[in-house]
């Protein structure tokens, strides 16, 4: 989708969601950072394709999931018939290979580059769940899955309101942080493409690309205020363990910096998305890293390790 | 040669009870490869081979590298090479007798701005980090400036306008001036780098230009503020691009030409005469003030701090 205005989507998401469901969602990702920084701005778009909407708490996601597909489908939302599972389980489908629930608006050209849909995600049940999961719901035309990421906690904490429709949407700087935890390294994963093995983008290089442009956006020449969303996030989504997540939380980034070749997929995805409508040169980006490393990431993984040794914890936590 | 025999010496001692090897790395010296090679053979002599077997010594010649007693192994030798590395983009400054006249006149300056009253020869050398026979020669240099007390204190009597005209000549070389341009095409505050820098806590960083005039001349002519002047200790020469970094990661050393950000300046004598206010800055010595805004091209103003100082001190 070429141009998409955040505020619009999100009012024409909202609008489409049953009045009692809106505030068990969150919108993640590239439409919530646009709608975050560009809100204001008529002129300043975001290119994504999909709108993430995350259903919170954990224990109200299968109803709420339910009644969103449910609602969406009867009003002509279409079903995005794309990827590996597409065909609706039965009781007998394992969860993992259950589609996940992705619709198109009902006047959406799903072969437009400006078509977007939504898709429903959720929230871990706890702190300890470490992979991918999938939560199954069940709908007139089948079984689908609600998928939950480790960190999606992070980015759902204290979510903002979006104006008055009912909806929120993650802080920039919580879904920095969680692309930053998911990717401690490089890892070799590809997002999926047509292209060429080797041309393929690696999913932490677009993630980690993200966390830049967030940096980028948030048009902050000091990213210490960050420490004081990231630390109570930390400690409220991860209680035993933020300090051994939290220790090693610029790694990805800082390998990131290190790898020429990664940093420029890093720097392409940011350029054709985010940054899209700002013109944002190598440099500036790597710059942006090394400033957020210094003032934020360093921070918190020095406090993280002195928390994990009892003589420092104290003065670590005193000092944020 | 005195120099690097002690600097052996120096090296033989602190491999004597360890598991270290110790290597001298000498980089585009003036004395020739043979010469040195003599030295260290004569040297290695007097020591016990347990010792002189961990020792070795790199020339780092224009045109040849040589190492002694035997080429080193694989990881010494790339170890050796980052050094040599470091060692060539930020060179230990040598303190040069030529340069010892100005960082006396410094001193003299600066206790004659701050009123402070007469200094003896021997308190001068320890500010200056100089022996007797430099100091009496700069003292001599500077006699018409100078009173000298029946007790052989000395300090100025008016302001050293010939020896002046020098120094402003030759400030950029004598203070050793770097210059950090920003090219995050966001640059921090002035204000925000003043905050990291005290937060840093740093004694051997302070602050000058523009600010530190105002320090000392809170009527200073002026509006606005060109750059960041930064005066550092020359203990600290080696963290300059270190202490930039964590200022701000966005100031990368200057091209020719482009105009400097931050720019940074290097004062040799071992006892700063930096000062500092309750807020907790630390601000440069006001010679090193009243340099800054000659090079920042802030003629009248810098004309202004002097003039004011001078009449303080002259009162």
């Amino acid at each position: 989708m070429n141009g998409l205005t955040p505020a619009d989507v999100l009012a024409q998401v909202s609008a489409a969601l049953p009045e009692h469901c809106r505030k068990h969602i969150i919108v993640i990702g590239s439409l919530a950072a646009g709608y975050s920084f560009f809100a204001g701005d008529s002129t300043k778009a975001v290119r994504t394709k999909d709108v993430d909407c995350i259903l919170e708490p954990f224990e109200a996601a299968v109803a709420t999931g339910e009644a969103i597909a449910r609602a969406l489908i009867d009003a002509g939302w279409q079903r995005r018939l794309a990827g590996e599972h597409t065909v609706p389980g039965t009781p007998a489908t394992p969860d993992r290979d259950l589609p996940a629930v992705r619709l198109y608006p009902p006047s959406a050209d799903m072969k437009s580059a400006d078509a977007w849909f939504i898709e429903l995600l959720t929230v871990p049940e706890s702190e300890h769940q470490s992979e991918r999961k999938w939560t199954r719901i069940t709908l007139r035309e089948g079984d689908f899955a609600l998928p939950s990421f480790r960190y999606l906690s992070i980015v759902s904490y204290r979510a903002l309101p979006v104006q008055s429709l009912g909806i929120r949407y993650a802080r920039p700087e919580l879904m920095a942080l969680a692309n930053l935890l998911e990717h401690p390294s490089i890892k070799l994963e590809t997002i999926k493409s047509e292209l060429p093995v080797d041309r393929r983008i690696k999913r932490s290089n677009k993630d980690l690309g993200r966390v830049l442009a967030i940096a980028v956006l948030a048009d902050v020449d000091d990213f210490r205020p960050w420490i004081a969303h990231w630390l109570p996030a930390l400690r409220h989504c991860f209680p035993s363990q933020w300090t051994s997540i939290a220790a090693k939380l610029g790694d990805g980034l800082r390998e990131l910096l290190r790898s020429e070749g990664d940093f420029d997929q890093a720097y392409d995805t940011c350029i054709n998305g985010l940054l899209s409508s700002v013109s944002t040169t190598r440099e500036q980006l790597r710059i942006a890293a090394q400033r957020l490393i210094a003032d934020a990431i360093e921070p918190v993984e020095q406090v993280a390790r002195a928390s994990t040794e009892p003589s420092k914890a104290r003065q670590g936590n005193d000092d944020y | 040669m005195r120099r690097i025999r002690s600097k052996l010496m120096e090296l033989a001692e602190a491999v004597v009870g360890t598991e270290y090897n110790a290597i001298l790395i000498l980089i585009k010296p003036h004395i020739s490869t043979p010469r040195l090679t003599s030295v260290w053979e004569s040297l290695l002599r007097i020591l016990r081979p347990e010792v002189s077997n961990r020792l070795s010594l790199v020339i780092y010649g224009s045109k040849e590298t040589v190492e002694l007693p035997k080429p080193l192994s694989w990881d010494l030798k790339r170890a050796a090479q980052e050094l040599i590395e470091h060692g060539i983009k930020d060179p230990v400054p040598i303190r040069k007798r030529s340069t010892a006249f100005y960082d006396i006149l410094r001193i003299l300056m600066v206790h004659w701005f701050r009123e402070s009253g007469p200094l003896t020869s021997k308190t001068l050398g320890e500010l200056a980090g100089f022996s007797y026979p430099t100091i009496a020669a700069s003292l001599e240099r500077l006699e018409p400036y100078l009173s000298i007390h029946s007790d052989r204190r000395v300090e100025l009597r008016r302001f050293p306008e010939q020896p002046w005209r020098e120094f402003l000549a030759l400030s950029e070389g004598v203070r050793a001036t770097r210059r950090y341009a920003d090219r995050s095409g966001r640059p921090r505050a002035f204000e925000m780098l003043m905050e990291r820098l005290r937060s840093e806590g740093s004694a051997d960083t302070a602050i000058g230009g523009v600010l530190g005039a105002r320090h000392y001349l809170p009527s200073l002519d002026i509006s606005g503020i060109p750059r960041l002047d930064l005066t550092i200790n020359a203990s600290q020469i080696q963290r300059v691009d270190d202490i930039m970094h964590r200022l701000d990661p966005a100031l990368k050393l200057a091209e020719r030409n482009e105009p400097g950000r931050v720019v940074v300046h290097v004062v040799r004598q071992p006892q700063s005469l930096f000062t500092s206010d309750s807020d907790g800055n630390r601000w440069a010595d006001e010679v090193d003030c009243i340099l800054d805004l000659y090079e920042a091209r802030l003629d009248q103003q810098a004309h202004e701090l002097q003039s004011a100082l001078s009449a303080k001190a002259i009162q």
